[in-house]
């Protein structure tokens, strides 16, 4: 069963880099020319990653601060929030 | 999108908005009698439709879905993606990091270097990963199924190196339209016979001591075949565009010229001296628009009147397979006094109810065309060109042409190649022979281009050409497509960049009266199967109509 799955995961992977292969064009270049491409892209996104998993819940936060800041909604919970956010950036 | 050719447009469309402006008058007596006939035997569909406008219409049916967008975004960035490697990579040879393998000269103090060009950067950079897609050398008759030489390439590419092994896949490639490249029992011993006669070489050109009698037996055959007055063969294809024209047109005449003519057509314009003015691809609104400026302003700064203005089209587009529309064009000519001249290499033989070309095709009168142009490169399985027209331009081209002075006639088993093939499609020797290929032709056409469009790829052309050019749009699947085909059986051409506009890179499928629907339905298979692979199923459009018409028994 496991090992169904693994290969079913595997055949999905092997496809999905097939096509990105295809698309980039690197699928016709030569290896070491698809392995900086591959390096420059991994770097890309896991920097897109990393910078989302960090910045993205703060931001989201002061945007939603602002929002309701725009709106005049006022609560005594504002305070709060903004502490949050602060706190969220920094860490 | 780029090419600015709009939804799939079939030409019904295309037609009502021509008319607005000005009446349309294609009924002529001759080219009623011909189309009714013909019309009714392919499909019996036209009843009494557009009563006034000319009947071609209603079978005229063309396609050019526009390239998606997301598809072609993502082939621009490949294409820049490529680019800057080329680029990075050039940085290296530059420096002598890296060794540098393509052809460039060492520097030399105070000259400008020879080979430093966006095409050699192209050769260099992004054409070498796919060079085994080109220039394969085949080692067989290019009949239905051909032989190709294995090649492998040990340094990425800029080396190629035959193992000594050969593949046998079918032919889909070759312009091999009526199946005569191999007929061994139809012509092969006409063609020894001529051969022991007169030898290959004729050793002199025409106007010396190379004018044989089967020369002359072919020209007055292929006036007979066209329906003109007379013919000259030149014993090239391209040079009976590029040699012949500038004895036609010079300086101070205008010419008309298609935006995909060939390049023999393009270089036999320049070579006159002429203005060349280039219309849209198949676009009589813009044609029209450039005629009449022409007619009225003149030639430019001196507003002198034109001496001549010629239209140059082709009859089918190699590229894109498509169809001039020649109905339309002709009426513009005589409208505005132009001449008309007509390259048929692709549709001489594989168009029309006899084979004799588009002008057949829509049943129109050959004294039409002032100047009628085709090759024996394609249907005819031989080689050369011919240019057909009025007894006193082809008297003009013997005595002016610089293929007639200058360069040696045409060989004489290849005379008597198209002699019997000509003779055969005519029906003169063999009578069902002709006919049955000329069905097969056009059955196999429908069914091809209709097992296409149901499976969902993006076709060009007319229903009716028999060069099927499906888009591939990306760099990386043009080259994955012929690899991936040619190890499944089937042999194909691929075409990118320069021959195509950047956005549309094709494979182009040539059909053949030589195959059979066993073989167009593994043809099928097999392009479905590498479609599916590198989904390039692109076509959002609804399957055309006329696919959903039964299509009648194969004629075999
Ligand atoms: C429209 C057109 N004209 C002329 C030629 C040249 O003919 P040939 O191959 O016989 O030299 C070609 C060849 O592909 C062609 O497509």
């Amino acid at each position: 069963m496991l090992q169904r799955l693994w290969r079913h995961l595997a055949d999905t992977l092997r496809h999905a880099y097939f096509h990105y292969s295809v698309i980039l064009c690197i699928a016709i270049l030569e290896p070491a020319e698809r392995y900086v491409i591959n390096s420059v892209v991994i770097v890309v996104v896991s920097l897109l990653v990393y910078a989302t998993v960090v910045y993205m819940p703060g931001h989201v936060t002061m945007l939603c601060q602002c929002f309701v800041h725009l709106t005049g909604i006022r609560s005594h919970g504002d305070s709060v929030g903004q502490r949050g956010t602060t706190s969220a950036t920094i860490s | 999108m780029a090419t600015g050719r709009g939804e799939t447009r079939t030409s019904t469309v295309e037609n009502t908005k021509m008319s607005n402006g000005q009446p349309r008058n294609y009924t002529n007596g001759h080219k009623n009698g011909h189309t009714n006939g013909y019309k009714n035997g392919t499909n019996g569909k036209t009843n009494g439709k557009s009563e006034k406008g000319g009947r071609w219409q209603d079978d005229f049916e063309e396609y050019f879905e526009e390239t998606p967008y997301h598809i072609a975004i993502l082939t621009y960035l490949g294409y820049a993606l490529m680019v800057f490697i080329g680029h990075v990579r050039d940085f290296l040879r530059y420096y002598g990091i890296e060794q540098d393998k393509s052809c460039t000269e060492s520097n030399q103090e105070g000259f400008s270097p020879l080979l430093v060009s966006w095409e050699s950067f192209y050769t260099r950079n992004m054409y070498r990963h796919a060079r085994d897609c080109w220039n394969r050398p085949i080692c067989s008759a290019p009949g239905s199924t051909f032989d190709v030489m294995e090649r492998v390439s040990h340094d990425h590419n800029w080396n190629l190196e035959m193992t000594g092994k050969t593949l046998k896949v079918m032919n889909f490639g070759s312009y091999n339209y009526l199946g005569f490249a191999e007929n061994k029992e139809l012509c092969g011993r006409d063609v020894q016979r001529v051969t022991e006669k007169y030898g290959v070489g004729t050793c002199a050109s025409r106007q010396e001591l190379g004018y044989l009698d089967i020369h002359r037996e072919l020209d007055s055959l292929v006036a007979d075949f066209l329906g003109t007055e007379a013919a000259i063969t030149v014993p090239m294809g391209f040079a009976t565009n590029s040699m012949n024209m500038p004895a036609l047109v010079s300086k101070g005449c205008l010419i008309l010229s298609d935006e995909l003519n060939h390049a023999s057509l393009i270089l036999g314009s320049r070579l006159t001296g002429a203005l060349i003015r280039v219309y849209k691809h198949n676009d009589m609104k813009d044609l029209e628009h450039k005629l009449r400026d022409a007619v009225c302003e003149g030639q430019p700064r001196t507003h002198r009147p034109w001496k001549k203005i010629l239209i140059v089209v082709e009859g089918v587009y190699s590229m894109e397979g498509s169809l001039a529309r020649l109905p339309e064009i002709v009426s513009l000519k005589k409208k505005y006094k132009a001449y008309l001249y007509l390259d048929e290499a692709h549709s001489v033989g594989a168009m029309g109810p006899h084979g004799r070309g588009v002008v057949d095709h829509f049943g129109l009168d050959p004294h039409d065309v002032d100047i009628m142009m085709g090759t024996f490169t394609k249907s005819f399985g031989a080689c050369g060109g011919y240019i057909a027209g009025s007894k006193r331009l082809i008297r003009h081209l013997r005595a002016n042409s610089h293929s007639a002075i200058y360069s040696c006639s045409m060989s004489p088993p290849v005379t008597q190649q198209i002699i019997s093939t000509m003779s055969c499609i005519m029906g003169r020797t063999n009578p069902q022979e002709g006919r049955r290929r000329i069905q097969q032709l056009k059955w196999n056409t429908r069914y091809f281009r209709k097992g296409l469009h149901e499976r969902g790829f993006i076709i060009y052309g007319n229903k009716d050409s028999p060069v099927v050019p499906l888009l591939i749009y990306m760099p990386s699947k043009i080259a994955l497509f012929s690899r991936e085909c040619l190890k499944r059986g089937l042999g194909t051409v691929v075409a990118g960049f320069p021959a195509t506009p950047i956005i549309e890179a094709r494979a182009r499928f040539c059909l053949s009266a030589s195959h059979n629907k066993e073989m167009l339905d593994k043809a099928l298979d097999i392009v479905e199967e590498v479609g599916e692979l590198l989904q390039i199923k692109y076509s959002r459009q609804p399957v055309p109509r006329w696919t959903s018409e039964a299509l009648e028994p194969s004629p075999e």
